[in-house]
């Protein structure tokens, strides 16, 4: 599910629980839609169902951290940004950049979620690496 | 034209030139530091002088408000220039969630979260805190100091932020207690921003600003607010992960716990289920979105569609406010209504981005009661009796109207020239209520902000092109005049290399040949009488001589205009025929006929050399006793006439040696035409016309007046 909109996701999730009771997980797609559905199993008490939500969102993280959401695919925000800037100005220059680029995602979980290597991307903490 | 006279005009034109570049100096110091102090004009809903930058702006109760959740809301005004200064002002948040407060030193502004470089200082709902940081197209947050008694929404608090030199502090104080908070902020020589404008600004949440007030700061006005705060100087330390954690502890601890969203009613619709729905129930159905336009109707979204709440609770709603509506369904032609509506704010959002349509496609109707922007050249703009602005529009064939209702504080801003190609955002909407079946649909803004312009009118607008083509006139006028003048000067050039010339030799050769005449006639004397042959040929040199003298004499006399330095035609034709036949028996006539006027200099000097020439053979070759030259001054031209009642000429007979070809040649140069009669025994006549468009203009620089009286 990734609905851009909070309370259509909870709808969304709850017509889902409702409609398929024996589902494992929910997977959404996005900051917002993970919030919903997170809500939607907040209010019906489902603690057996699996949450994997999307986006370094600071609240996403703290209901992590309570082990109320399983994992969140994070993303390298200020890489993307640097590529997208690369390929303007390759594009600028009269280059031929790739049109598609894939930035590797992580999965972040409660036992790793304070490895050094993670931290950064989790708090946009986007100086230089040491 | 004097040397004097040119002098003196050099001096005012210059001292003009000097005294406008002063007055451009003295403007431009004047704008660098005017300005301050600065008080807002809220209270006389003026809102002229700030620019908004995403959120709804307007002005009500003498206070500027954002009325949106909108992720980093603008409101910016003041001089790029501002240096150390210290803003104040009463900020009361509208919110749960999210801060607001005031930015410093702002520069480089433009549509988004953190987009501009410069300071905030804002007041936090969630931690309570005052926050302090800065913002470089990204957000560096330097302090955060908890306000004793939290910050709570829906109350006004006095926030002061002063910046001097590379420090940067602000105060937050709650009235009703005396409660505040101090944060503050020191960055490098090297990093800091220096100068920049002020703004309201707020992130996620609503925000009311009042009493505006921003006046040059000093050094003890910094020692006196942060004198003995703690200030901080770590540059772009995000909080660690425990601290991220622990804030969002603290902010959450109070969701968490709340039944967010009420299980009751159990199902809503999507709102374009209401469309096909409507017809069968009459039992109230509920539906959840976003609020786009809380004024002057509500309407709300969700992703598949808009309805409008004609009669909705007076819930105090914001654009993005998150709710839930119980109502009664009407369908109307391409949208629902839900009346006997019951709305109930679930929880404050963000503003959803508008959908991009053309025109075209909102007139199909399909996005009747969405939140829409599209792009089209303005026509009209009116205000009516309410204040409401309304705007006409145009893309390609079809038409619509935008409607900004009636809040008195709408301020037609300069951006709306007709003409102009704008980018509108707001809500789509079909119903005849706004449309008065005029137009297919109206667009209803928000506010100001909601317009953008994205190019100005076309140049070629009648206005301009009027100005371009005066501009062009009045400039070929201005090189018509410095190309004649620039002729005039050279003209007078050449007259006064005659003159000297002439000068040259009236002292060299004409007294050469009178010292030769004069020794010729002394060796005449001394020789012995009988040596006649001797004689003969000395009387021959010395006619010879004397002739010389003569052609000399006519010489000088016709390259000096009457020994005047300027052309008056007449009179100088005057004087010259006088000079010629002083003490001979031989009378000069000068009339002029017809009501005289300036003549251009060059045609001036062709009459007179020609006139000088028919003079000098009447007087010479045509053994006349009367000459008579007549100018005759008509509508279109000049006729100049030369006539003797000398011994005439056959044609045939003469030679170029009266210079009859020179005489033609220079008459056809200024375009006139010569006229030479002549009946041998009878007299010459030589008439010369020039036509001339006569001076359009008094004072024409390349004519010079002359007065009739000066003619004898």
């Amino acid at each position: 599910m990734g609905s851009a909109d909070e309370a259509e996701a909870e709808q969304t999730a709850r017509e889902l629980l409702n409609s398929e009771p024996n589902i494992d997980a929910i997977f959404a797609l996005s900051a917002v839609a993970t919030l919903g559905a997170f809500r939607a199993l907040r209010d019906e008490q489902n603690s057996k169902v699996l949450l994997v939500g999307c986006d370094q969102q600071y609240d996403l993280l703290y209901y992590l951290s309570l082990g109320k959401i399983d994992s969140i695919v994070a993303e390298n925000t200020y890489e993307m940004g640097e590529l997208g800037m690369k390929i303007v100005i390759a594009k600028k220059r009269g280059e031929n950049p790739s049109q598609v680029i894939k930035v590797k995602p992580v999965l972040i979980t409660l036992e790793n979620m304070s490895a050094p290597e993670f931290v950064p991307i989790l708090i946009h903490d986007w100086r230089p690496m040491p | 034209m004097t040397r004097i006279r040119r002098i003196r005009r050099w001096i005012i034109l210059s001292s003009a030139v000097l005294g406008g570049l002063v007055m451009l100096s003295i403007a431009l110091w004047q704008a660098l530091r005017t300005g301050l102090p600065y008080h807002d004009s809220f209270s006389v809903g003026r809102t002229t002088e700030w620019e908004s930058y995403d959120g709804t702006w307007s002005v009500a109760g003498g206070a500027a408000r954002n009325d949106s959740d909108d992720r980093g809301a603008k409101f910016m005004t003041g001089s790029p220039n501002w240096r150390d200064y210290s803003v104040e002002a009463d900020v009361e948040l509208l919110g749960h969630s999210g801060d607001a407060g005031l930015v410093i030193r702002a520069t480089d502004e433009e549509q988004g979260i953190d987009s501009y470089r410069g300071y905030y200082a804002g007041l936090r709902v969630p931690d309570g805190t005052l926050t302090i940081g800065r913002a470089n197209y990204g957000w560096a947050e330097y302090q955060n100091s908890v306000m004793p008694g939290g910050i709570k929404p829906f109350r006004w608090y006095h926030v002061k932020v002063v910046a001097y030199g590379c420090t940067v502090a602000a105060s937050a104080v709650n009235p009703d207690t005396g409660e505040s908070a101090i944060a503050a902020l020191e960055e490098d020589l090297n990093s800091c921003s220096r100068t920049g404008r002020i703004g309201l600004r707020s992130f996620m949440t609503g925000g009311v600003w009042k009493n505006v007030h921003v006046v040059p700061a000093a050094e003890a006005d910094l020692l006196q607010m942060a004198g003995t705060h703690d200030i901080s100087h770590s540059r772009l330390v995000p909080l660690t992960l425990q601290q991220v954690l622990d804030g969002c502890k603290r902010a959450l601890k109070s969701q968490l716990d709340r039944p967010s969203v009420p299980r009751v009613p159990a199902h809503t619709e999507p709102i374009r289920n209401l469309l096909v729905a409507a017809e069968m129930k009459t039992s109230p159905t509920s539906i959840r979105g976003a609020v786009i336009l809380a004024k002057p109707a509500l309407y709300v979204e969700d992703s598949t569609g808009g309805v409008s709440i004609p009669q909705a609770n007076d819930a105090p709603l914001k654009v993005g406010d998150e709710v839930e509506v119980t109502g009664i369904v009407k369908q109307n032609e391409f949208s629902a209504t839900m009346v006997n509506a019951t709305v109930r704010l679930l929880w404050a959002g963000t503003a959803s981005p508008p959908l991009a349509i053309t025109v075209s496609q909102a007139a199909t109707g399909a996005f009747d009661a969405r939140f829409v922007e599209l792009e089209a050249f303005l026509d009209t703009v009116e205000e009516t009796v309410d204040k409401s602005l309304i705007l006409s529009l145009h893309d390609r064939e079809q038409r619509f109207r935008a409607i900004l209702k009636g809040s008195s504080e709408n301020q037609r801003t300069s951006s709306l020239t007709e003409g102009s190609r704008l980018r509108v955002r707001g809500v789509c909407v079909a119903s005849p209520e706004y449309t008065n079946h005029l137009s297919p649909f109206v667009v209803l803004l928000r506010s100001m902000g909601d317009l953008q312009r994205v190019a100005g009118p076309p140049w070629w607008s009648k206005r301009n092109i009027i100005a371009i083509v005066s501009g062009i006139v009045f400039f070929s006028l201005l090189a018509c005049m410095f190309y004649i003048r620039a002729e005039q000067w050279r003209l007078r050039a050449i007259l006064q290399e005659r003159q000297r010339l002439a000068h040259e030799l009236h002292d060299t050769l004409a007294q050469s040949f009178a010292g030769i005449g004069f020794q010729l006639r002394a060796i005449a004397k001394r020789m012995p009488r009988d040596l006649h042959a001797l004689h003969e040929q000395l009387e021959v040199a010395s006619q010879l001589v004397a002739q010389g003298h003569q052609e000399a004499r006519r010489s000088i006399s016709t390259l000096r205009p009457g020994g005047l330095d300027s052309i008056e035609l007449l009179p100088a034709l005057a004087h010259t025929a006088q000079a010629m036949v002083a003490g001979g028996p031989v009378t000069v006539d000068v009339m002029a006929k017809g009501s005289s006027w300036q003549i251009p200099l060059k045609v001036a000097d062709v009459l007179y050399r020609v006139g000088v020439e028919a003079i000098a053979n009447a007087v010479r070759h045509a053994q006349a006793t009367r000459i008579g030259v007549v100018a005759e001054y008509k509508a279109q031209e000049l006729i100049l006439t030369v006539e003797d009642n000398g011994i005439g000429f056959v044609r045939e007979e003469v030679s170029e040696g009266f210079g009859l070809l020179g005489m033609t040649k220079r008459v056809e140069s200024v375009g006139g035409a010569i006229c030479i009669k002549s009946v041998p025994g009878a007299g010459t006549s030589v008439q010369i016309a020039v036509s001339l468009p006569r001076p359009f203009m008094s004072g024409w620089p390349s004519y010079r007046k002359y007065d009739r009286a000066a003619m004898s």
